[in-house]
């Protein structure tokens, strides 16, 4: 094995040092001796063979060398050697290495935030068995790619299906908990028996549902999670068995269930308080084959199978239930998607953008320190000429300037990653929710990896071209005083890299400037209602409110009563349907009761649907664009009404009046009369608005709750309150009302629609804030590169503005002289970046709202500003270049 | 043959097999070797220390000989050294190699006068 022999060697050569040069020495020494015995035997006088025997030998210290040099230790003592001749190097340039470490420090702290929140968001593995197996279904219509599916539908997918190991479907809930100390509103989750064997979670002790749990009939049973068994149980080691009251009846523990269950997106709350069976839910509509409200599927692949051929299976199986119920299931697919890709999908493009900003960031930040590395070459040129003339060899001085390089790289990445540790943390705490599942930055060892390789890569990088163009100099030229050497070369390297950081900068301050105004439109933008002074909350109807659809028709307009005694209120409703910008969306199938019948169900029409109070929109100021909003009169005596959105009129009646006319829900089997049309409501939020695929909407008074969906109210129960007076003061009139109409009322989720409304478009302000943020960076890096550059030239060409200013050019000649070398610079950059934005803009296209990803008007501007800024950078040394001293100048050297 | 020069592996791979086989014949120390290899070549090698050394350096290193000091006939300290099992082998094998690279090329030098 010579390998491990020479490895074996190297070190014993590298810590017995001195002992083997010890005796190298005497082994020449003795060689030596030999040599000089044998020239007197031979004949030669003492002296003469002395010198003989020298002259052969050599000298012994260049032979101890040149042993010395077989074997690999000696690469590493020579590296070792360069890393301190760097370190001394640097020391004494201190200005040049500060600004170089911060350039560097600035550009790789920028890479490890954005290396964190990419590790945090994307890379962040899923915290369950074999994560890439787990799939989320969704069902298709006409109407929409993730939509719920329906339990029977669900129920024969499980039967039918080849490629799942196993399929388990699950629904938000919320539970009202009653009966073990304070009443408390839980959130969780109902799901089939089979779910936690999809995820392979074990409970922390006790059991999961059985099968034969999982049906409608069987004992309430429910499974606590870890969360809520500590934090209301006090971890109590003999929950299970016990008894909880769960909306009025009881449900048995049979066990707890780890913390880390948690499904949807990281940013929202965890729905995993407790768990009852899927299968126990009783609503009739539930096992209603053309309904879906909320159940989602969640499955693990078969070992060996790809997600392509589950979803042809699963489509061969949709189209068979199609044909099967066609009433129900026409037009009905399935949509399958990793689990990954469902949380996570929706931030890779913000995620992206990050990334690339960065990278241009550390590309300026590499930039400007070659140039600063071209200009302090020129005054090494001697040194390099003398190593040279010294007999190093080309590849020795380029590897000791590389060594600089990276060793500079080093240091100004740990300042770096300081830096982003702690401003990572500042930019989060101002937002919060903007990234999901980032509430916390760890820099962790994967990062710090990233980051010390980075450096390195970032060292080489920018040291190469000023190493390579340093190490060649014509050593006649370079030895003589006047170091002239290689000038023209590194001019238009330098050159080369102010153009480059320039169009770089240009890109970056393009991309904020287009997401200033996206951003400022947005915020402008009108949500269709008004958010202002608007408070809501969800509560549920306890089991004796919720126990006839009179009953619960009844609950609403008793608490809508409440409200409105309550001090500082100016206007409430009860709202039964999802809350605009919720994310959530209750929608219904309807038609033209005027129209025949569509026979084929994907023909139907759908909208989002919300059963209000007579003051809803009142109070959340939904102009009434013609007609009439509903009153006391609109209860269940009288004829059913509706209200519609314009977009709904305009969607389904074109250019006839809508009022008067009739809508059939297909659910309620009941024709309903058009009595207004309001203003639309972004329903989906301000930009996802507009691309949605249910828009129109329409709003029936709750007071003529169709009976089939009252059942459905009690789960959640949304009320919202117009009231200028502040949360804190409303919140405890709010609850003593509430308990007045019933002890068990709980409110949920209280918060102010303005909020909801702005917390919306957190994603957009964070993007803009870092995206503004790695814009100013780039811009002053460019401001500092270019001012360097034309400093590092204006000091080259002393002598010669010297020699015009002495022969009588006037001060301004020179002036515009150097201002015309740095505004050409910024001039051909600004093109180079302007030609580079308008490739490569049309990537924003997703991010950008409102304003088109070439706009002509944020081009010109930032153009504008980058020039001008630039110009003022080169003053100063324009200024300069005309104060020089002709004297001094050309005295000089 | 000084010792800096990129020798071509041809000319280093020759001199480490010389010394191997000077070494073969019997245990020496670094004069010695030089002195054998310029006795035996009659003159056409001479091997100075700033080959020789690097040289013994690298077949110590590969195990292909040991070096141990020891007394010599003048009552000094020299270090000689020995060929190893391994080194023996590697010899045989240089040789025949060698052997066979001098036999074609021989055959092409005397081919070129009338085949080629």
């Amino acid at each position: 094995m010579p390998l491990l022999r020479r490895v074996i060697s190297g070190v014993r050569g590298l810590f017995g040092k001195v002992r083997l040069e010890q005796e190298l020495d005497a082994e020449l020494r003795e060689f030596l001796q030999t040599a000089v015995e044998e020239k007197i035997r031979a004949g030669l006088s003492r002296e003469k063979a002395i010198r003989a025997a020298r002259m052969e030998l050599g000298s012994i210290e260049a032979v101890k060398d040149w042993v010395g040099d077989i074997g690999w230790e000696s690469v590493l003592e020579s590296v070792w050697q360069d890393v301190r001749y760097a370190g001394r190097m640097l020391r004494k340039s201190p200005s040049f290495t500060t600004v170089a470490v911060l350039t560097l420090a600035l550009g790789i702290g920028a890479n490890t935030a954005i290396f964190s929140i990419v590790d945090g968001v994307l890379l962040n593995p899923i915290p369950y068995e074999q994560p890439d197996r787990l799939v989320s279904i969704y069902g298709t219509n006409a109407n929409g790619t993730k939509n719920s599916i329906s339990y029977p539908n669900f129920l024969d997918w499980q039967r039918d299906n080849q490629t799942f190991e196993t399929l388990a479907a699950w629904r938000g809930g919320s539970f009202s908990m009653t009966g073990s100390g304070d009443p408390e509103v839980l959130t969780g989750q109902m799901v089939s028996a089979n779910f936690w064997a999809v995820l392979r979670v074990q409970p922390l002790f006790g059991r999961v549902f059985r099968a034969e749990e999982d049906r409608l009939g069987a004992a309430p049973v429910v499974v606590l999670g870890e969360g809520l068994w500590k934090r209301r149980f006090a971890a109590h080691a003999n929950i299970v068995g016990t008894s909880v009251t769960l909306n009025g009846k009881p449900h048995t523990v049979i066990g707890v269930i780890p913390q880390s269950v948690r499904l949807l997106n990281p940013g929202t709350a965890p729905f995993n308080d407790a768990f009852t069976p899927l299968g126990q839910y009783d609503p009739e509509l539930f096992r209603n084959r053309g309904v879906s409200d909320g159940t989602q599927g969640l499955a693990r692949l078969k070992p060996g199978v790809t997600l392509a051929e589950a979803r042809a299976n699963m489509a061969t199986i949709a189209g068979r239930l199609a044909t099967a119920y066609p009433e129900a299931n026409k037009g009905v697919g399935v949509n399958i998607l990793t689990l990954k890709e469902d949380l996570v999908g929706d931030i890779t493009p913000i995620v992206v953008m990050l990334l690339v900003s960065v990278g241009l960031v550390l590309l300026i930040a590499c930039a400007n320190v070659a140039n600063l590395l071209l200009a302090r070459a020129t005054t090494r040129t001697h040194e390099f000429a003398l190593r040279a003339a010294l007999g190093a060899d080309r590849g020795r001085i380029v590897r000791q300037l590389l060594i600089e390089s990276v060793l500079m790289s080093i240091v100004g990445g740990t300042g770096g990653v300081l830096m982003a540790i702690l401003g990572t943390q500042s930019v989060l705490n101002v937002f919060p929710s903007a990234l999901p599942g980032i509430v916390q930055v760890a820099i962790n060892g994967r990062i710090l990896a990233a980051s010390l390789t980075l450096a390195i890569f970032t060292g080489i990088l920018f040291g190469l071209v000023p190493a390579v163009s340093a190490a060649q100099p014509n050593l006649y030229d370079a030895l003589k005083v006047r170091g002239t050497a290689g000038r023209r070369g590194r001019r238009a390297a330098q050159s080369l890299f102010v153009v480059t950081e320039v169009a770089l900068t240009l890109m970056l301050l393009v991309a904020a400037g287009l997401m200033v105004r996206s951003l400022t439109g947005l915020l402008n933008a009108d949500p269709g209602f008004n958010p202002r002074d608007v408070l809501t909350f969800y509560t549920r109807l306890s089991p004796e409110h919720a126990s006839s659809p009179a009953k619960v028709r009844a609950a609403f307009v008793a608490i809508e009563e409440k409200m409105a005694a309550v001090p500082g209120v100016q206007s409430t409703s009860v709202d039964l349907g999802a809350l605009p910008f919720s994310g959530g969306v209750t929608s219904l199938g309807f038609w033209r009761a005027d129209k025949p019948t569509p026979v084929d169900p994907s023909d139907r029409s759908e909208a989002l649907f919300y059963a209000v109070g007579t003051e809803y929109f009142a109070t959340m100021g939904i102009p009434l664009r013609r007609g009439r909003s509903f009153t006391a009169q609109d209860d269940s005596r009288g004829r059913p009404v509706m209200a519609v959105d314009e977009e709904l009129a305009h969607t389904v009646f074109a250019n006839e009046d809508p009022i008067g006319k009739r809508i059939r829900i297909g659910a309620f089997g009941q024709d309903i009369e058009i009595v207004g049309i309001v203003g639309h409501v972004k329903h989906h939020g301000l930009v996802a608005d507009d691309t949605a695929s249910v828009r129109s909407q329409f709003y029936v008074p709750h007071m003529q709750l169709h009976d089939v969906i009252a059942p459905l109210a009690a789960d959640a129960v949304t009320v919202m309150i117009k009231s200028p007076v502040s949360t804190q003061s409303l919140l405890p009139s709010i609850r003593r009302e509430l308990a007045s109409f019933d002890p068990t009322q709980a409110i949920v989720d209280a918060r102010r629609m303005d909020d909801v409304v702005a917390k919306s478009l957190a994603g957009q302000r964070f993007s803009l804030l870092v995206l503004g943020i790695f814009a100013a960076i780039a811009l002053v890096l460019s401001v500092v590169g270019i001012y360097g550059v034309v400093t590092h030239v204006v000091e080259q060409r002393t002598r010669e503005f010297g020699v015009r200013l002495a022969l009588g050019a006037p001060a301004g000649d020179v002036l515009r002289n150097v201002l015309g070398y740095g505004l050409r610079l910024a001039l051909a950059g600004s093109l180079v970046g302007v030609a580079c934005a308008l490739t490569v803009s049309g990537l924003l296209r997703n991010l950008l709202y409102g304003v088109s990803p070439s706009d002509p008007a944020t081009i010109a501007m930032v153009t504008v500003l980058l020039l001008a800024v630039t110009l003022l950078a080169c003053y100063l040394p324009a200024r300069r270049a005309t104060t020089v001293d002709p004297l001094v100048a050309l005295r000089c050297e | 043959m000084r010792g800096d020069d990129k020798q071509s592996s041809v000319v280093q791979g020759t001199l480490h097999m010389l010394i191997l086989k000077t070494l073969a014949l019997e245990p020496m120390h670094g004069y010695g070797i030089a002195v054998r290899l310029e006795q035996i070549s009659k003159g056409v090698f001479q091997v100075n220390a700033g080959s020789l050394f690097p040289a013994l350096r690298r077949l110590e290193r590969d195990g292909l000989i040991v070096g141990e000091w020891r007394v010599t006939e003048n009552n000094r300290r020299a270090k000689y050294y020995t060929l190893t099992t391994q080194g023996r082998t590697k010899l045989k094998r240089e040789t025949r190699d060698w052997q066979v690279q001098t036999t074609a090329i021989a055959r092409i030098l005397q081919a070129s006068l009338g085949e080629l």
